[in-house]
């Protein structure tokens, strides 16, 4: 029913690369913000998240027989692990904002639910005129903006300047659309800073026919030589993406972060690290 | 994007069957969770069966159920708790695990881990095409 979550992990961690992309010549900040234990911060059940996302959409939620007994016997699912939630505080001392219907942990509908809650708040992110994308993995986001942080700037200033979070404790994401359906804080010791720039494109004249880095690359793509390549595995030359095995054994950092990078960018995967048969 | 249609059912039974099916392949996704991947082996009951068939089919009123016959159900809801981060400590000089905090997650009968799944097939094709391409994780197949 749900789709690898390995290949959709990567395309979130590949997201800031996609908005560089897009925004050649511009730094810009990407901003991976955590959210402090978010299937506790849920103050709604099934039924008004339903409601709420549905109408974000001006549609209404499927009222089928099987969705309306289902959403109901959930509900009481959730209202359950709620009061156990209480009961035994699992959390206690690590939580933020404490919401009075938890999601439960495990079962595949509170994936769908969180992702429901984080649509919505990526929503109102996105409206943001700071921002130009985010994208969300479960309830980790990543918020690109041109706005960099100013030296010596704390954390929850510069969120706040941005107008991601609430300058004071406890720091809470700005999402009126999340209004009684949930409280996020952001964790700022867990966010995290990185910066994406891809350089502007710029003509490259052509070279003679013999020699040069664009002859070079020209028999790269050819399949005629490719000086990362050993012989085992076999390379799928006749087909796109090409696939690349760098050889380091059980030691992936001992290949260069700047070549990976760049034999990213010529082909459609690499993989590091393999251990050889 | 658009819509994706949803998958129609004959009847309640075939699709308490592809919940079924897809419990067994979301329990071995999910292995590490020791709450789900017990869970998928397990039979439903007879009883929970029929009661799970009568409700889809609208033979029985879901909320009268919760407040009769299902209140057993409800009290198989628990907490499964998992250590978080333990320490290896001394304690007057004997080595032993430290605990500071633990993992919850949801321990139930496999009643409601059906209810949860079904839930999941009923409304995620009309939910997803909605997401919009910023969600990356948990979307369901194209």
């Amino acid at each position: 029913m749900l789709s690898n979550p390995g290949n959709a992990f990567r395309s979130w961690l590949e997201y800031p690369g996609e908005v560089a992309e897009e925004n050649r010549g511009v730094t810009l900040a990407a901003n991976k913000v955590d959210v402090r234990a978010f299937y506790y911060s849920v103050d709604a059940g099934p039924r008004a998240i339903l409601n709420r996302f549905f109408a974000s959409h001006d549609s209404r939620a499927p009222q089928s027989r099987h969705a309306r007994v289902l959403t109901t016997l959930l509900e009481a699912l959730h209202g359950r692990y709620g009061e156990r939630c209480a009961e035994i505080e699992p959390r206690r001392g690590d939580l933020g904002y404490e919401g009075n219907m938890p999601l439960p942990v495990g079962p595949p509908s509170s994936q769908l639910l969180a992702n429901m809650v984080m649509a919505l708040a990526i929503k109102e992110i996105c409206a943001n005129q700071e921002v130009v994308g985010a994208a969300a993995y479960a309830d980790d986001v990543i918020v690109m903006t041109p706005a960099l942080p100013e030296i010596a700037e704390e954390p929850a200033d510069y969120f706040a300047r941005l107008g991601l979070c609430e300058k004071a404790e406890p720091h809470s994401l700005c999402a009126e659309a999340l209004s009684g359906i949930a409280r996020l804080q952001l964790n700022l010791d867990k966010c995290e800073i990185t910066y994406s720039r891809r350089a502007e494109e710029v003509e490259v004249p052509v070279p003679p026919e013999s020699g040069g880095l664009s002859a070079l690359m020209k028999e790269f793509a050819a399949g005629d030589w490719d000086p990362y390549l050993e012989s085992d595995p076999e390379p799928e030359w006749g087909g796109v993406p090409v696939t690349t095995v760098l050889r380091s054994p059980g030691r992936p950092d001992r290949v260069p972060q700047q070549l990976v990078d760049e034999i990213h960018e010529m082909i459609g995967e690499i993989r590091v690290g393999l251990t050889p048969r | 994007m658009a819509p994706t249609q949803a998958k129609i059912f004959r009847d309640s039974e075939e699709l308490v069957r592809a919940g079924i099916d897809h419990l067994g392949r979301f329990s071995f996704q999910n292995r590490a969770n020791p709450f789900v991947s017990s869970r998928a082996a397990l039979d439903l009951s007879q009883v929970r069966y029929q009661q799970l068939i009568q409700l889809l089919d609208g033979e029985l009123d879901p909320r009268q159920w919760l407040k009769g016959r299902g209140r057993a159900a409800m009290r198989g809801i628990k907490i499964g708790l998992v250590p978080r981060g333990p320490h290896l400590v001394a304690e007057q000089g004997e080595l032993v695990a430290g605990v500071e905090s633990v993992h919850a997650f949801l321990q139930a009968p496999l009643f409601w881990w059906l209810v949860s799944i079904l839930w999941s097939i009923t409304m995620a094709r009309s939910v997803d095409p909605l997401l919009g391409d910023a969600i990356k994780g948990y979307r369901i197949h194209p």
